[in-house]
């Protein structure tokens, strides 16, 4: 497994972001003094990756005298909500091809299934 | 012209018989390597054909050039007079327009794969990110676990790419269970398998009046979820992977067998009879055979026109 690097940063940011209260905005000083806390980090390090995050979408900005004010463009519930839907009713997005471990069955279909797997992993488990 | 046609003939033979032979081979699963093998064998053997095709008629048009007795230039000679005009101005706009269409026709089809294939990579690779972003993160730094109330689990390829398990899977599966079905997933990211699946579907929406290209599609990707089950079993054992995928399929009430269930639970039946040897046997000698076969096809065909073309010459002396 390769180290993720930059998206690992990534990640760290947004979850830093989605911890504050979302009413109030956040600038890079404040993510960098919480980060230079447990970790040995540059200040533009966090500049460019909370750049990174504002110009794929993840982060809105606005300027405020000599800094920007970040806020996260959706809440986590919300993109997972968002992610859950692409990936198992396609919402509405043909071209993501995913391997699922079981396709997803509707309520009403897969009683039968169940039944026909409990008999199945009953003879698997007696021998 | 003789080689051109040959491979066009081998190819709509491969066509017309693959998909009934590759069905009867590959529908119990018992060497779905070998069955996921014969159907990308035929499909691109008749891909290779019709390009070794074009490459023929060009290599024959231009080696020819100074034979005007020869067919096929004669035949290139008649179309450029007809095209310069020399025929009158009807047939000329029809053979220049029918020539227009089909050089359009092409490029189309092939800047639509193009693009299906760009933008399918595109989104997994976004989504893949975004799991990376959203999700909590585990002791495997490739598995992702989303809060959902629905017990799922996928793997989607990316940089890096990611297996993806609901929270709701994380509390109905027990350890083994989870192995497995991460085991199944991992199998599916190494393999390439989405990008064999993707390949096909895009294949299959530019082609879709071709059965075995369809067909091929659908078979592919059941062949490679039975390959999976295979490496998760090996390390996780059947009874894990079985006990896995009825955890997974949720509680219901009662109802009849869908087509997504029926495939689930041929996944399962496989699990359970494990086949005999001897069936087991005979099926990878068929495969292997069949693959040989198809992958020698266009060299074979090309030879044999060369041959029989040569005979023809002589003939002619």
């Amino acid at each position: 497994m390769r180290v993720r690097g930059f998206g690992e940063l990534e990640a760290v940011v947004m979850d830093r972001i989605w911890d504050r209260d979302p009413t109030i905005s956040t600038t890079v000083r404040d993510v960098f003094d919480q980060l230079a806390a447990e970790r040995h980090i540059a200040y533009t390090t966090v500049m460019s990756t909370m750049d990174n995050l504002h110009t794929k979408g993840w982060l809105k900005r606005e300027r405020d005298g000599k800094a920007y004010q970040y806020w996260a463009t959706l809440s986590r519930e919300e993109h997972t909500a968002r992610l859950m839907s692409e990936a198992l009713e396609g919402g509405g997005r043909p071209d993501l091809v995913l391997s699922h471990f079981v396709e997803q069955i509707s309520r009403e279909e897969s009683a039968g299934l169940r039944a026909a797997l409990r008999r199945l992993s009953r003879r698997a488990e007696r021998r | 012209m003789t080689i051109a046609a040959f491979l066009l003939l081998y190819s709509l033979l491969v066509i017309v018989a693959g998909p009934p032979l590759l069905r009867r081979l590959t529908r119990g699963g018992q060497a779905p390597r070998l069955g996921v093998a014969a159907w990308l064998t035929a499909i691109i053997t008749v891909l290779i054909s019709w390009a070794a095709a074009v490459v023929a008629l060009v290599v024959q048009i231009v080696s020819h050039w100074d034979h005007r007795q020869n067919l096929v230039v004669s035949c290139v000679v008649q179309l450029r007079n007809v095209a310069t005009g020399q025929a009158g101005p009807l047939p000329q706009i029809v053979l220049l327009s029918l020539l227009t269409s089909a050089a359009v026709a092409a490029a189309l089809t092939g800047a639509r794969l193009a693009r299906t294939f760009a933008s399918m990579r595109c989104r997994s690779h976004q989504h893949a990110e975004a799991v990376h972003l959203v999700g909590s993160r585990t002791a495997a730094p490739d598995v992702v676990v989303l809060d959902a109330a629905k017990p799922a689990a996928y793997c989607v390829p990316g940089r890096p790419p990611a297996v993806v398990v609901t929270s709701a899977a994380m509390t109905e599966l027990d350890e083994n269970q989870l192995g497995a079905v991460v085991a199944h997933e991992r199998a599916h990211l190494t393999g390439h398998h989405p990008h064999i699946v993707a390949a096909l579907r895009g294949l299959a929406g530019a082609f879709p009046r071709i059965a075995l290209i369809t067909q091929g599609a659908e078979h592919v990707s059941r062949l490679l979820e039975m390959c999976a089950d295979d490496a998760a079993a090996r390390r996780f054992g059947r009874t894990a992977l079985l006990t896995g995928l009825l955890a997974m399929t949720g509680a219901a009430p009662v109802g009849a067998l869908g087509a997504a269930d029926v495939a689930v639970l041929a996944r399962a039946q496989r699990l359970t009879e494990s086949s005999a040897n001897s069936v087991l046997t005979r099926r990878t000698a068929a495969l292997i055979s069949t693959v040989a076969m198809m992958a020698a096809g266009p060299l074979l065909v090309t030879a044999l026109a060369a041959a029989a073309s040569e005979l023809l010459m002589c003939g002619m002396q």
